[in-house]
């Protein structure tokens, strides 16, 4: 079929390009599945243990929302493998949407496509050789994930059943990314589509938990990837006729990717596009207004997740405090958040948790300082009446603006929605949120002086975060001596209220923050502009 | 009245590549100054040195009598620049971008700005995303010509432009100069260097070869000449200001200096012309017999 023609020598091309970034995935991703596993086996040595935890677990709206349900109290399986089922396809399928949407629309908006599609190469072949790519990655995953689990002393079958689930969802996400490829223009709009399906799809599942009893989720889980994923119940029972749905939606949805991929125009979406302004608003007229106009969709869709998000956790909170009001589950919580006040505890584990993802944004807006540069595009910045100093402030001010905006935005929201008549006030819980924001700024900083002193290497911004995120949750788990956990910022932060607030570890960690900065604009302000 | 651009001894080195190697470069208030030079010789680099977006590994930089990398901001509230490959946000349109560059450079002039729209044929609403490289040269182009500025750097400015915006591209830029400012072109096409410039500055692998009026590099204007003869010609080479004759049977090609044109038709005619083909030589053509291993 000359429809076809190419795909082998692009699968080749895509695995020269992607031999540093897909081996590195999938160690981390092994590593974070292992690592895990292998802390939380050591954590439930006997069989009461095992209940208790899922118990907590199963009462909590909240676990259930984030992880799913512990299927199988008594298997050890269930209980310790509980985030890495609940994430394990999630991982999987943003990895696979981002390697779609590499090897597609990317190559087509920056106008590699063309020069590739003018020789023998047929309409079909990119996104089959992206799929197919993803498809290897993808066995490879299960492969590594399935061995290494079975290593750490979990049943051989049960983890193949949840690498399988895992892979087949990223598979899944990996067509659906196909599709998106065709109807958008542009690279970050086919992301972003996708993404949001993702998000969808984990919702789906997250509600028909809370919403389920002990034996089953509600129907609508059967709706979601992320459901079906869930529903295999690996350790529990392991219903591998569960994974025959996937194949399904891979195939329909890879088919109608070709289908689409075989009508449309080259560089054409198939959603419309707008006419834009004729002239610039009168607001855009300085550095830090085209900072904001350029992220204005990633902040508004950062803003409006919180939101949710916030909204979310206090109705959770709300309708947690019942189940939570017995003797074990206040010693529970007082060993996970140093507090048996039910809402406080809760917000002070769901508050260290998100903290790492606004960092995350920051990490997100501080980055595209770079991206800027590499496209070359603060050259014309430069060019006109801008210093670099005005330029790099710019995007300090936006991140660290924005962090802040994001961590206030939580507590606000989750105070409105928060109806336990013994939940504490607002100025608590903004307190609550704000602690967080030095160490948050400490991780955002490092992108700042990556930026400046290793333009080409600004991706170690996101190791310094994953490094605090390991700490974080792996650390305390496997004893880890407290030089190695002092070196996340995160483990500074006081948990107020459960215990007093401590000023001089926020002073430290702001004036590293500072530092970190400085360097950063010292660096950026003398060096020569480097392109990608 | 002093120059507005002088460069002294300006060396620059990417890693083990030397791409600027002491270049001289003076450009005086009011002209249009060509700067000349084939692929890979270091125009561009030159261009971002004058911009201050390079530090100079030695030598000076001065433009309108400031420090270009110390005092880039004061220098580009003065002068506005066009880049050889331009990169502008894909999801701003057009219009924005020029609105957008005029402010951050100091203002801009919203009829000015208006009437070059409408003479170079841009659409303002579309996103740059959709523009071609000619297009998005344009953009470029009108947030330069629609500024204040004394001075204005222009990387190749016309490799994506089709012969009628060219040509309105040369008009503006005249009128650009007849307001007294001044102009820093450079390209590697000598037939726009020869129709806009006052004087020429000529580079070859970082350094200035040859820098002059036009008149004075006659040398560098000869026309490429090829004709279909009846019988085969003999005698060409010995006419002052031909060169390069290479024969084959009945086919001839020649470069001719432009005084020696009116003799050399003359001489081809006794031979019966069958066909005759002209063109100007291309920059490549002339360092292969000018500044080969110079």
């Amino acid at each position: 079929m000359d429809g076809f023609r190419g795909t082998g020598t692009l699968l080749r091309l895509a695995l020269r390009r992607d031999r540093v970034v897909l081996p590195s995935w999938v160690v981390a991703y092994l590593l974070y599945a292992v690592g895990g596993t292998a802390a939380a086996v050591a954590l439930y040595p006997d069989f009461r243990s095992r209940l208790d935890a899922a118990a907590a677990v199963n009462a909590l709206p909240a676990m259930l929302l984030m992880y799913g349900r512990v299927w199988d109290p008594h298997a050890l399986g269930s209980v310790a493998m509980i985030k890495p089922i609940g994430f394990g396809g999630i991982f999987a399928a943003i990895l696979a949407i981002l390697i779609v949407t590499r090897h597609t629309r990317t190559e087509e908006e920056s106008g590699r496509l063309e020069l590739v599609r003018a020789l023998a190469v047929g309409r079909w072949a990119p996104v089959t050789a992206a799929l197919t790519l993803t498809g290897g990655a993808m066995l490879l995953l299960a492969v590594v994930d399935a061995l290494g689990v079975t290593a750490a002393g979990l049943p051989a079958s049960s983890a193949w059943a949840w690498a399988l689930s895992c892979a087949l969802t990223g598979l899944t996400f990996a067509a659906l990314a196909g599709v998106t490829a065709q109807l958008t223009q542009s690279a970050r709009a086919a992301n972003v589509l996708a993404l949001l399906a993702l998000a969808a799809s984990f919702a789906l599942r997250g509600t028909s938990d809370v919403a389920g009893t002990p034996q089953a989720s509600a129907w609508w889980a059967w709706a979601s990837p992320v459901g079906w994923q869930d529903q295999v119940r690996a350790f529990a029972g392991d219903r591998w006729w569960v994974l025959a749905l996937f194949p399904l939606a891979i195939v329909a949805l890879a088919l109608t990717a070709l289908r689409l991929a075989a009508q449309r125009d080259l560089d054409a979406g198939l959603l419309p596009q707008r006419a834009g302004r004729p002239t610039a608003s009168p607001l855009l007229r300085s550095p830090l207004a085209l900072t904001v106009r350029l992220q204005r969709g990633l902040l508004i869709g950062l803003f409006a997740s919180y939101v949710a998000l916030s909204l979310l956790l206090g109705a959770v909170a709300s309708s947690a405090t019942s189940l939570l009001d017995s003797a074990g589950m206040r010693s529970w919580l007082t060993s996970v958040a140093g507090t048996s006040n039910a809402t406080t505890a809760f917000l002070i584990f769901e508050l260290g948790f998100v903290a790492l993802i606004t960092a995350l944004c920051g990490i997100l807006v501080a980055l595209r300082l770079r991206t800027e540069e590499a496209a070359g595009r603060l050259e014309p910045l430069l060019a006109t009446a801008v210093s670099r100093t005005r330029a790099y402030g710019a995007q300090v001010a936006t991140a660290l603006l924005t962090t802040t905006a994001l961590q206030a935005t939580l507590a606000i929201g989750f105070r409105l929605a928060d109806t336990t008549p013994q939940g504490g006030s607002l100025a608590q819980d903004l307190g609550m949120a704000a602690v967080s924001l030095p160490a948050i700024w400490v991780i955002t900083a490092v992108a700042f002086l990556l930026i400046g002193v290793a333009p080409r290497a600004t991706a170690l911004a996101w190791a310094a975060l994953a490094g605090s995120m390991l700490i974080g949750e792996v650390g305390p788990l496997l004893h880890w001596p407290s030089l190695a956990l002092d070196l996340s910022p995160f483990t500074h932060v006081p948990r107020i209220p459960a215990t007093p607030m401590a000023w001089a570890p926020e002073v430290v960690l702001l004036a590293i923050t500072a530092a970190l900065l400085g360097a950063g604009w010292w660096r950026f302000h003398r060096r020569d502009l480097a392109p990608a | 009245m002093a120059p507005v651009i002088e460069v002294h001894g300006l060396v620059k080195a990417f890693g083990s590549t030397t791409a600027l190697d002491g270049l001289e470069l003076t450009v005086d208030a009011g002209e249009v100054h060509g700067f000349l030079g084939p692929n890979g010789a270091g125009k561009t680099t030159t261009l971002r040195c004058l911009l201050g977006l390079l530090t100079p590994d030695a030598g000076t930089v001065r433009v309108l009598g400031l420090d270009a990398r110390r005092d880039a901001v004061a220098v580009h509230r003065r002068m506005a620049s066009v880049p050889g490959d331009v990169a502008l946000w894909p999801t701003l349109t057009g219009g924005e971008v020029i609105d957008l560059l005029g402010r951050l450079r100091g203002g801009i002039a919203s009829k000015r700005r208006d009437a070059l729209i409408a003479r170079f044929e841009l659409d303002p609403t579309k996103r740059t995303r959709t523009y071609s490289k000619g297009n998005r040269q344009k953009v470029a182009l009108i947030a330069a010509l629609a500024s204040d500025a004394e001075l204005l750097l222009l990387d190749e400015p016309t490799s994506g432009l089709d012969p009628l915006m060219e040509r309105t591209f040369r008009d503006v830029v005249r009128e650009w100069q007849q307001d007294g400012r001044s102009v820093l072109l450079s390209s590697h096409i000598l037939s726009e260097a020869e129709a806009l410039c006052d004087r020429l500055s000529i580079i070859r692998a970082g350094r200035i070869v040859e820098t002059g009026t036009l008149a004075s590099m006659r040398h560098l204007t000869r026309t490429s000449v090829r004709a279909q003869l009846r019988r085969p010609a003999s005698g060409l080479e010995a006419i002052a200001g031909v060169h390069d004759c290479v024969s084959d049977d009945t086919t001839v090609t020649c470069s001719v200096e432009q005084h020696a044109l009116d003799s050399f038709l003359a001489a081809l005619h006794p031979f019966g012309i069958l066909g005759l083909e002209t063109q100007p030589p291309t920059l490549e053509e002339l360092f292969l017999s000018h500044y080969q291993g110079a």
